[in-house]
């Protein structure tokens, strides 16, 4: 595949062939030589044949190999005459990360720390058909979630309001429509709200280790040594069944309207075909699941910090610092662009200072930016710049990006107890399936601090803080 | 019949072989379920009626994985083996047979993973030499 240097860190896959428009990937030289040999820059060439694409093909330094579209991928379309494509969203509709932040600091928290992750575990649910029976959901209730969002968990008393100011889109994207929502991802939702999931999902303990800005580190009410919390999860069974449906919709629907594309996972319609508008209302539908299940873990998360401490919840200055979607479609305006659908998939909305979409509280230095990285190492809080709202339809990367296989890391961790070393790293982790934890190992991670290097070097976010971790537990 | 698996990033591949598309089948069901946890551990103990078509043979592959899938993900059925009759019908395709297997034990069911989609990506149903090859990949 031809592949140009743009400058340090941008890479151009000209346009050829079928494609629309250029492909833009945002690496570093050695990245980019390991790119090389994955099928993932391909997916950006193949995202660059949608219908309607504007600008750019773009891919974040955290891309890899995914289905259809590429992890770390970014694509608009035009709001008259572009698609919508499941594919460019992904299963897990609205995955995303929370940081809560508390009033603790690490010295409060060290001896405890085993403590904390335990009280975590028990209350917020992981791993393989685990839930609260305290939060069953009758189809009435799920049609709520389904409208309302984080707002429907808040009323019932899962966190606060001060919560929903600081979420992307308020914790609830507005056009949703449950009826459009099938029988099944229903069914697959009534006992999944408030569950972590498998996989890379996780909810982690941890400290403020570095401060790289301390003025907006201020502005998000970060400082060295405090206790933070992030929870990744997404809309669980009830979100991958909605894709499920709408994909084989999409199916039919490309060959309706006559699109042509080099993989069936990249399937879409015409945003305003019929196909399109339902798909992304009931796609929203998910995104509110996905907003909702965040909010009330964040709520368990808290009382297990209060259990643990021996303190009252009230006590422990616990408030959500932001919430961000990093699989997720929506419509979004940009000056040149003007109003496009932004498909991320593997990717974060990075907004600049001044966007009336960022919380007030940090309107003046811009939107806080989730990344995390691997159980071992460290996460990231960066925030959105003028050059995302610029260049990449204000996105920016949104995790480490792996680095080996999952049968590969297993093959790794053998002989090894993954468990062990990551408490002689000082992280207590507790997870409801071993071999997860061998597939998360943080080796099978890349080093997420180049990632986030690449994108502070280019522009498209900024560093803020850097979060180590303390303990965490997973699916 | 039989199966094995490929490494893909943050996924896992299946290539799945039988000499008959009955097999074929038989066999995604076994490296669906082998994913999630080990099939040798899942005690053939109940059997469930199954029913599905498709307009394509390929999407009759994904619509019978996300079946089980579904049956896992609600009922957490496990399916030991898959006793299926592929056919062509209509101008489509019917897939109907009896699944074997038990509910998820999580003291005997060790799991693997969790299987968030069968996905269309790199999908393939394949008749070459005699032989029926058939590739997936699933979205963890």
């Amino acid at each position: 595949m031809k592949v140009q240097q743009i400058d340090q860190y941008r890479w151009r896959l000209p346009r050829e062939g079928k494609m629309r428009v250029d492909g833009i990937v945002y690496a570093d030289l050695a990245m980019m030589n390991d790119l090389r040999q994955d099928e993932a820059l391909k997916q950006v060439a193949n995202v660059a044949h949608l219908p309607g694409i504007v600008d750019a093909s773009l891919a974040m330094p955290d891309i890899h190999w995914g289905y259809g579209f590429p992890i770390g991928g970014v694509a608009a379309t035009d709001a008259e005459d572009g698609v919508v494509s499941p594919g460019g969203v992904g299963y897990d509709i609205n995955c995303g990360v929370r940081l809560v932040a508390s009033s603790l600091s690490r010295a409060d928290v060290l001896p405890r720390a085993r403590d904390i992750v335990g009280e975590m575990y028990k209350r917020v649910p992981t791993g393989v058909g685990a839930h609260r029976r305290d939060l069953r959901l009758n189809t009435n209730d799920l049609r709520g979630v389904l409208r309302q969002g984080a707002a429907w968990a808040v009323e019932r008393g899962y966190g606060t309001t001060g919560d929903l100011d600081h979420i992307e889109e308020g914790g609830v994207l507005a056009d949703a429509d449950p009826a459009l929502v099938s029988e099944r991802a229903f069914e697959r939702g009534h006992t999944q709200l408030g569950t972590l999931g498998s996989g890379n999902h996780f909810a982690e303990v941890q400290y403020v280790a570095e401060v790289y800005d301390e003025k907006v580190a201020a502005a998000f009410g970060l400082t060295r040594d405090q206790i933070t919390v992030m929870i990744h999860s997404g809309s669980r069974g009830l979100g991958h069944q909605v894709c499920e449906d709408y994909v084989r919709v999409m199916l039919r629907a490309a060959a309706k309207y006559g699109i042509e594309l080099p993989d069936r996972q990249l399937c879409c319609a015409p945003l305003k075909s019929p196909e399109g508008r339902e798909y992304l209302a009931a796609m929203a539908a998910a995104a509110n699941f996905a907003f909702a299940n965040r909010q009330v873990m964040a709520h368990w998360v808290r009382e297990s910090l209060a259990e643990a401490l021996a303190v009252t919840p009230e006590t422990l200055g616990v408030r959500t610092v932001y919430d961000v979607c990093h699989n997720i479609a929506k419509f979004e305006t940009f000056p040149a662009a003007g109003k496009v659908c932004v498909h991320r998939k593997g990717a974060t909305r990075a907004y600049p200072p001044g966007h009336p979409q960022t919380p007030t509280a940090y309107r003046e230095v811009g939107q806080p930016v989730l990344i995390p990285g691997d159980m071992g190492r460290y996460s990231y809080v960066l925030v959105g710049t003028e050059g995302a709202y610029r260049d990449t339809f204000g996105s920016s990367c949104h995790g480490a990006g792996r680095r080996w296989s999952r049968s590969h890391a297993k093959r790794q961790a053998k002989g090894q107890s993954v468990i062990k070393d990551l408490e002689s790293r000082g992280v207590v982790v507790m997870a409801a399936g071993l071999a997860t934890v061998a597939e998360e190992m943080p080796e099978a991670y890349k080093d997420v601090s180049d990632v986030v290097r690449v994108v502070h070097e280019a522009g498209i976010a900024r560093r803020v803080v850097q979060l180590r971790p303390i303990g965490v537990i997973k699916g | 019949m039989s199966y094995e698996f490929f490494n893909h990033t943050g996924d896992i591949g299946a290539v799945v072989t039988g000499r008959t598309l009955d097999e074929l089948f038989a066999a995604a069901a076994a490296a669906f379920t082998d994913s999630i946890t080990p099939l040798d551990g899942i005690e053939p103990r109940r059997p469930e009626e199954l029913d599905v078509s498709a307009p394509e043979l390929d999407l009759l592959l994904v619509d019978f994985l996300s079946e089980l899938l579904y049956r896992f993900d609600t009922r957490s059925w496990l399916t030991r083996e898959a006793q299926v009759d592929v056919r062509e019908r209509d101008g489509g395709w019917q897939l109907e047979g009896t699944l074997l297997g038990e509910k998820h034990d999580p003291a005997r069911h060790p799991v693997r993973v969790l299987i968030k989609a069968v996905t269309y990506h790199q999908l393939e149903v394949v008749q070459r030499e005699g032989r029926w090859t058939a590739k997936m990949v699933f979205d963890i």
